[in-house]
């Protein structure tokens, strides 16, 4: 391993861990004001939704009539995961749900 | 003791550990996919299998390792690859931020920790356990997070090895998890909360600036710009609404 490659590998993992620990250390070392523990209340609704409209959008799995296949799976897991509020029957029919679809829609 | 039934009192010590540890098994086969996709792609651009092991395990999110071969691989300079990563991984500060609000009884030591191994996926699991329970112990943190940092480097490592003969079809029901996982923890986040209204505006915007600009920008601040406006926007109704009870 060359020596420019170990050093930007551990400048880029350096950067990576500032970000992940300094917000998390420092910000829990006192009380906030309400509005900003609301605002970061809202936050992991918001970042997830974001990442799993982004993720489909980007990745869709289409269909050969050009269905998104990505999009009926996803349904198909929110229906799930709404009747039994449980996180594996959520990803195991999502993950399911692809599969089949593939076979059906012969993708 | 608290006569609030939705309410779990926070664990400590191996109990803990073993919670996490199985709080971690919904999103492995979402690591396992990604880590074989992220390995793979090491090894076809070039990166030896220490290599990518070295960066899974420091660098330790996908977005990022997958920036690293492309950047290094078309010869692009240390500080350059360095701000690029900064970029993509902008989100980690948002992340870490919301966790602050779960570990106030920790020590410094053990937030360094915790924060060192976050990822989308442990973020997800944690911030609904600390929505549910209003702290994070710290060794359930540890187990989550082990669990997950292992799975990832040998999802890495597997895959690198096994760069040339990943069958495709495999992938696309594995790579589906992630979504599935995120749309789970999502609903999980939502039947936990006490503002059921307000999550549901926040989700709303998110998706809908997510939408309007993914054409537009690179994926990470896609998920920035959504997260920060939703959040505000949820964060101003609700001052709107409360303004009018009595407090």
């Amino acid at each position: 391993m060359s020596t420019s490659l170990l050093i930007t590998i551990l400048l880029s993992a350096g950067i990576t861990a500032l970000m992940r620990t300094v917000p998390l250390i420092l910000l829990s070392r006192f009380r906030m004001a309400p509005v900003v523990q609301n605002w970061l209340g809202f936050i992991p609704s918001a970042i997830m939704a974001a990442i799993i409209t982004s993720e489909l959008v980007h990745k869709p799995l289409l269909s050969p009539s050009g269905l998104s296949m990505s999009l009926m799976a996803a349904a198909l897991a929110t229906f799930c995961g709404m009747v039994t509020r449980s996180l594996f029957v959520t990803v195991i029919a999502g993950m399911a749900g692809i599969l089949v679809l593939k076979y059906l829609l012969g993708a | 003791m608290s006569l609030n039934v939705e309410e779990t009192p926070v664990e400590q010590g191996a109990g803990a550990f073993r919670r996490g540890v199985i709080a971690c098994l919904p999103t492995i086969p979402g690591y396992w996919s990604i880590g074989f996709a992220a390995g793979a792609i090491g090894t076809l651009a070039g990166f030896s299998v220490p290599e990518t092991a070295l960066l899974a395990g420091l660098l330790y999110t996908g977005s990022a390792q997958f920036l690293f071969y492309s950047l290094w691989a078309a010869g692009a300079e240390m500080l350059s690859v360095a701000l690029s990563v900064l970029l993509v991984n902008m989100r980690y500060l948002l992340m870490s931020s919301s966790l602050s609000l779960w570990f106030r009884n920790s020590t410094t030591m053990q937030k360094l920790i915790s924060g060192l191994l976050l990822t989308d996926e442990t973020f997800g699991v944690a911030a609904q356990y600390g929505a549910r329970c209003g702290s994070i112990p710290f060794a359930w943190m540890l187990g989550l997070n082990v669990v997950a940092w292992l799975n990832w480097i040998l999802a890495c490592v597997v895959g690198a090895w096994l760069a040339t003969a990943l069958p495709a079809s495999l992938i696309d029901g594995l790579g589906f998890s992630l979504v599935s996982m995120f749309i789970g923890l999502l609903l999980m986040t939502w039947f936990a909360s006490r503002r059921k209204a307000l999550e549901t505006l926040t989700i709303a915007v998110a998706v809908a600036v997510t939408l309007a600009t993914v054409e537009h920008l690179e994926s990470s601040l896609v998920v920035i710009l959504a997260a920060t406006l939703a959040a505000t926007l949820a964060t101003l109704a609700l001052r709107f609404t409360a303004k009018g009870e009595s407090k």
